[in-house]
């Protein structure tokens, strides 16, 4: 595999387990009163909003706190070089830098289409060839450079995948093409797998562990259109399925750079997800163990 | 006004897209699925034909079209959502025109429309496609024999207009800038010129056009403190709208610091000026897209220096090649 990761990247502090927060989407839980109920159990705040948006009071309540942030962007298309616009770079390192983010992530696929705009949003994965691979490390390349901040592309969700890569080698080719550090969204490599019918862990051995920054955690389930399609929706409901669980412990304990796992569980009440972020404490402790 | 004169506010102001990759050709088909359940039934039936324009791998379509159809339409709700963004940036045509139709159906329908498509594999703004797609149907609609258009259209015109010049004011912000954007067979003979602010426009419209705009917000903020009425049998209407007059008003777009797009009225003499600075202009060039000569010209030229100093029209220079570029950057 390819180059070491960024010497900045491998001195990030380790956050240990977080939680997510979107812009104004609510209900929500308040990652401050959650700390505050549970103590020990969230380290982090990921943010995901857009460059429109920008940050909201309760992410802004936080780090004003003293406490760690991550920046998830929700608005770009790195395999388009024209999305990559000077108002973007700018004001997503503005945002990341107001949260004091040691990194910027974020789902790497079509966040929109046509221009940035309201009403032209969704989520589309890439195009799994090698071609859109080097778009899309050129993209996190440049977006690394222009904000100064390390850029970690996620493995989107999809109920349909076009190309022949797999998706971890996809990944795998961004990061070796770009240098980058990578964010495993378990969630979403389950969906994959399922989509190709393949075992949950098939891909991993191949994959280059050591370059993996931070995991999403999130919980999913069947759901079934009124046409019968059937399909795993990735809704972040608070159970985590069993093959999740399964690439966790695998991953977790080979992944020797990993900072972060973050755990999508924000719309869920707040008595729901403690056992997971326990569990997930548990193996993953803020503190490297002795 | 004619449907002509309202579609003239997508003026191909904006910088075009540069050519797509193949993975972008292919997301943006994919885009169209996800939209129109038509283009869907077209790509399964005839791939070939259904993506003559689109030149994408033949793989990848061979791997597209091996998917359940169904996955398509699973987020029931994406052209509605979609739709409902698209029409709070036309709250009057909107109202007007689904009290025309009747149906919310004949609205969706804009997403199996060319316009849409077009703007998807063009990467263009959804919003102006479908205010170019709305004024063309009512426009059709009047030209063989419909009635009650011209307010729409009017209307149309003057949100219309407010849509592009929030366009204009975010491309600046992303560094293509329409005013900045390169003149190809220019007639003008000095190199510096005027254009307008991004974000500014100058429009016209028929007089009494915001006299509708006001009369349907009063009538939608009444439907809006008991939103049931409308399924009453005497649920109040925007109809009967005030009427139009025979000749014009004129207004001046302003976009605020956070995009918004403000109205101002304008007498018709500052609004030649502001149409003619859509584009670059000198002197001379001032003078002809306003016909005016002589002393008319010269005050001509003296309004675009006052609306210089408000910050509406700005100095820029043309440089070799067509190269427009702000004043203070010329070199």
């Amino acid at each position: 595999m390819g180059s070491q990761l960024p010497q900045r990247l491998l001195d990030a502090p380790r956050l240990g387990v977080g939680i997510s927060g979107e812009y104004g989407v609510r209900p929500s839980i308040d990652p401050l009163a959650f700390d505050a109920a549970h103590p020990g159990l969230v380290h982090f705040l990921e943010f995901g909003s857009d460059v429109e948006r920008g940050l909201d009071p309760h992410v802004l309540a936080w780090v004003d706190a003293g406490k760690k942030a991550t920046y998830h962007f929700l608005d770009v298309n790195f395999e388009e070089a024209e999305d990559l616009d000077e108002g973007w770079l700018v004001g997503t390192a503005e945002h990341a830098r107001r949260l004091s983010a040691p990194w910027i992530c974020g789902d790497s696929g079509l966040w929109h289409f046509g221009p940035r705009d309201r009403g032209h949003g969704l989520l589309l994965p890439p195009i799994l060839t090698e071609d859109s691979a080097r778009a899309t490390a050129e993209s996190v390349a440049r977006t690394a450079e222009a904000t100064g901040l390390p850029v970690l592309p996620e493995n989107p969700p999809s109920l349909y995948w076009l190309g022949d890569l797999h998706v971890l080698e996809y990944f795998a080719r961004v990061s070796e093409l770009s240098g980058c550090g990578l964010l495993l969204d378990i969630a979403h490599l389950i969906i994959f797998q399922r989509s190709r019918g393949l075992a949950p862990t098939d891909g991993l051995n191949d994959f280059p562990l050591d370059r993996v920054v931070e995991i999403h955690m999130a919980g999913g389930g069947d759901a079934e259109t009124p046409d019968g399609y059937r399909y795993v929706d990735d809704d972040h409901r608070a159970e985590i399925h069993p093959d999740s669980w399964e690439v966790f412990d695998l991953v977790v304990d080979r992944a020797p750079n990993l900072k972060a796992v973050c755990y999508e569980c924000e719309h869920n009440d707040a008595e729901e997800v403690v056992p997971v972020f326990e569990r997930l404490n548990a193996a993953f402790p803020p503190e490297v163990p002795a | 006004m004619s449907a002509s004169e309202s579609l003239a506010v997508d003026d191909g102001s904006l910088w075009p897209a540069p050519p797509p990759d193949a993975a972008s050709r292919m997301q943006r088909v994919v885009v169209r699925m996800l939209f129109d359940p038509e283009f869907v039934e077209s790509v399964h039936a005839d791939p070939e034909g259904a993506l003559a324009e689109d030149d994408v791998p033949p793989a990848l379509v061979r791997q597209l079209i091996a998917n359940d159809r169904r996955l398509w339409n699973a987020d029931r709700l994406r052209r509605r959502r979609a739709l409902k963004v698209l029409l709070e940036e036309f709250p009057t045509a909107s109202a007007l025109v689904l009290e025309r139709w009747g149906r919310m159906a004949r609205l969706e329908a804009f997403f199996s429309s060319a316009a849409f498509h077009r703007a998807v594999r063009e990467r263009g703004y959804m919003a102006l496609a479908f205010h170019a797609w709305l004024a063309a149907a009512i426009g059709a609609e009047e030209a063989h024999g419909g009635e009650g258009g011209r307010a729409l259209l009017a209307v149309l015109a003057l949100e219309g207009a407010m849509v592009l010049a929030r366009r204009h004011w975010k491309e600046a912000r992303r560094g293509r800038d329409p005013g900045l954007r390169a003149l190809a067979g220019d007639e003008g003979t000095d190199a510096d010129r005027l254009v307008l602010s991004a974000g500014c426009l100058g429009v016209r419209v028929p007089r009494g056009t915001l006299g509708i705009v006001q009369h349907v917000q009063k009538w939608s903020f009444e439907v809006g403190l008991v939103p049931a009425l409308v399924l009453c049998e005497d649920a109040p209407t925007p109809s009967p709208l005030p009427p139009l007059g025979d000749d014009h008003e004129h207004y001046l777009i302003e976009c605020d610091e956070t995009g918004q797009a403000r109205l101002s009225d304008v007498e018709r003499v500052w609004a030649d000026v502001l149409m003619a600075c859509r584009t670059p202009v000198d002197r001379s060039l001032l003078a002809a897209r306003t016909r005016t000569r002589g002393p008319a010209a010269a005050k001509a030229w003296e309004r675009a220096e006052g609306l210089l100093e408000a910050g509406v029209l700005r100095e820029v220079r043309l440089e070799d090649g067509g190269r427009i570029v702000p004043r203070e950057s010329a070199s």
